[in-house]
Parts: C-alpha cells; sequence; structure tokens
C-alpha cells in the first residue's frame, strides 16, 4: 500500500474570511442577488426554446425519436438547469435532474423506458406552465414524478 | 455565515472555467457582486491549464460537464501535475447532474467540495465561507491528492491497522485508570469562590 503524506495548507482564501475590513456577507449578497432579476425574462425564454426541442425531438409522438442520440437529451436537461439560476423556484431543474437520472439509468442498463420519459416531459411542461402557481402546485408535481421515477425504473 | 460576518474579495484572483458563456457570464457577475473582480474566465479546460502555467489564483470554480476535457480532469490536473503556487488552491466543482460513472471521478478529482446548480448566491458564498475555513489536512499519495475525503473522524475499520499516522488505534478508549467518582465528578461541577 502506498504511504500518505498528510499536511496542513492555508490558503490565500482563508485570510480573506472575516477580514475586518471586508464587506459584510449581507451586502455582499444583496449585490450578488440583485444578478438575478434583470435576466430572469429571457432565461425563461431560453428555457422555452430547449423545452420546445426536447419536446420536438424526445417527446410523445415525436418521428424518429428512438434513433435520436439519448446523450442529446441529458444535455438539454443539463441547459434547463443552467438557466434555472434565475428562477430556481419554478422546478424546473428538480425536474431536470429527475429526467437526468432517468437517462443516466437509461443509458447504463442499454434500454429505454420512453414512457417513463414521457412522463418526465410531461412535468417539466406543466412545471413551466405553472410558474406562477403555488409551491404547493410544484411540490405535488415533483412528489408525483418521484413516484413514477420509483416505480418505473425499480429503484 | 452570519449576515454580519466579513469578506474582503477585493484582491482574490479567480479562475471561472465553464464552455457556457451565458453561465460563465452570470457567475462572474454572482463573484464580482462579492466584491471579487480579479476573474479570470476560461471556456475550456486547454485555456484554463495555460493560465495556471503563469499565474497565481486564490480560488477556482469549474463546471463539470465541459466538452473535450472536462472539470474533474483539470481538477486532477491541477493537484497532481499543475504548477506548485496553484498546488493546493481551493478548488469547487459545480455540476447541474453528476452520472453514476462520474461520481467516484468526482470524489477522487481532489476539489474541496462539489456545488448542485443551480447555484445560489447564498449557497456558493456559503461554500466559498466553508472552503476558506476548511480545516481538513491535504493527502498526497499516489492515488489521490487533495483535501482528505473524510468528513467524520472515524478511524480504519475494525481489525485493520491505518494507514495515516495519527489514525486512531483500536486500543485508544480503553480506561487506564478508575472512573472518577460520582462527588468528584459532583465536586467539579459545583461553583466555589475563589480567593482573588
Amino acid at each position: 500500500m502506498s504511504k500518505a503524506r498528510k499536511f496542513r495548507v492555508r490558503s490565500r482564501l482563508s485570510k480573506m474570511i472575516n477580514d475586518p475590513h471586508g464587506i459584510t456577507v449581507q451586502k455582499a449578497l444583496a449585490a450578488a442577488n440583485a444578478v438575478l432579476p434583470p435576466i430572469r425574462e429571457a432565461t425563461l425564454a431560453q428555457t422555452d426554446d430547449v423545452l420546445a426541442e426536447i419536446h420536438r425531438r424526445f417527446g410523445r409522438g415525436a418521428p424518429g425519436r428512438t434513433s435520436e442520440n439519448l446523450l442529446d437529451l441529458y444535455k438539454l436537461c443539463l441547459r434547463i438547469i443552467d438557466l434555472a439560476i434565475a428562477t430556481p423556484e419554478i422546478g424546473l431543474h428538480e425536474g431536470a435532474h429527475a429526467l437526468c437520472d432517468l437517462v443516466d439509468l437509461s443509458l447504463d442498463r442499454g434500454r429505454v423506458d420512453w414512457e417513463a420519459i414521457d412522463v418526465h416531459i410531461e412535468v417539466l411542461r406543466l412545471l413551466r406552465a405553472s410558474a406562477n402557481q403555488s409551491e404547493l402546485q410544484r411540490d405535488l408535481l415533483l412528489m408525483g414524478l418521484k413516484k413514477v421515477a420509483a416505480k418505473r425504473v425499480g429503484t | 455565515m452570519l449576515a454580519s460576518d466579513k469578506i474582503n474579495l477585493e484582491k482574490m484572483q479567480v479562475m471561472l472555467v465553464d464552455d457556457n458563456q451565458q453561465g460563465l457570464d452570470i457567475m462572474g457577475q454572482i463573484v464580482a457582486g462579492f466584491g471579487a473582480r480579479n476573474q479570470f474566465k476560461c471556456a475550456n479546460v486547454k485555456d484554463a491549464k495555460d493560465l495556471l502555467r503563469k499565474t497565481a489564483v486564490d480560488l477556482v470554480l469549474t463546471d463539470a460537464q465541459i466538452p473535450d476535457e472536462d472539470g474533474y480532469s483539470l481538477v486532477r490536473w491541477i493537484r497532481t501535475e499543475g504548477p506548485e503556487m496553484n498546488r493546493y488552491v481551493p478548488i469547487l466543482i459545480v455540476t447541474g447532474h453528476t452520472r453514476r460513472s462520474d461520481i467516484f471521478r468526482g470524489r477522487d478529482s481532489g476539489a474541496n467540495f462539489v456545488v448542485a446548480k443551480p447555484v445560489t448566491p447564498r449557497a456558493l458564498l456559503e461554500r466559498i465561507f466553508w472552503v476558506g475555513r476548511d480545516e481538513r489536512k491535504f493527502i498526497e499519495c499516489d492515488s489521490y491528492v487533495g483535501p482528505d475525503r473524510r468528513f467524520k473522524r472515524e478511524g480504519p475499520p475494525a481489525g485493520m491497522e491505518g494507514r495515516r499516522e495519527d489514525d486512531l488505534h483500536g486500543q485508544l478508549g480503553d480506561a487506564s485508570e478508575p472512573n472518577l467518582s460520582q462527588d468528584e465528578i459532583n465536586a467539579m461541577m459545583r461553583p466555589a469562590k475563589v480567593a482573588v
């Protein structure tokens, strides 16, 4: 077995934390949070484009979806997660994450459960449509999705 | 992290790595809001490596999924082959989803922490504080270089000797003296006047 060397490292970053000449966490967060509202509408519009592409290429009834590269669906879901930075309250990133899980499992197992994928894509659509609805509705959608995922994939 | 805690990132040199330009810009704006305006943005791992060979940075934020060569690979390079000035730099990997095949790569890359997207400003600042205060020692061995991956101090598995010199021995904890009596314990807790 190889020998392990263990040692402490004091980073320059550690000296910047709690510097009395710095700004408060409250101010830092206020400044950073101010970045998000101006990009909200633009990221939602881009999300709509991604959802449309998912539906067009992988949705129920999409011609030739079985010959599409499933990894592309995975990457489109990652894009939705990226874009959710300004709208985390909608829960799209959670729906996309669940679909990433499903696609990853499908790729590992070498078989695709298209019915489960249809459900996940439909939930993404519903989450987007419910963007202005209550947190309870969002939670109910995501809870239902988890039950479907557990049942279909056997996890 | 308290609202009143202070942070001074004016002089911090931060590297941001993401193949998505929009993601890079947004992350850059958030980090600038924290006061960190000395930023190096790279759209791929090759550019990141070129920059790290020439410039000392204080924090690396890298996306995990980057085409050609990914964030895990970048982190491993920093820890094992990168220049000495950046060998132990705090690194946060940011990921939207981790494929099963990448879970161990993430754990074994040598990053200080993996942060899930979407990264809210609060979550990111908390992680920066956490990494700045991280007291875990660095481990360097043939198969791994990075912060100690053990977050708990549980010692080696039963029946095995640990490889690290400060791993607890199985016999540690056996009493070497009689236990204190209840009266002795009570006496330690009772307040008493002290002659000044």
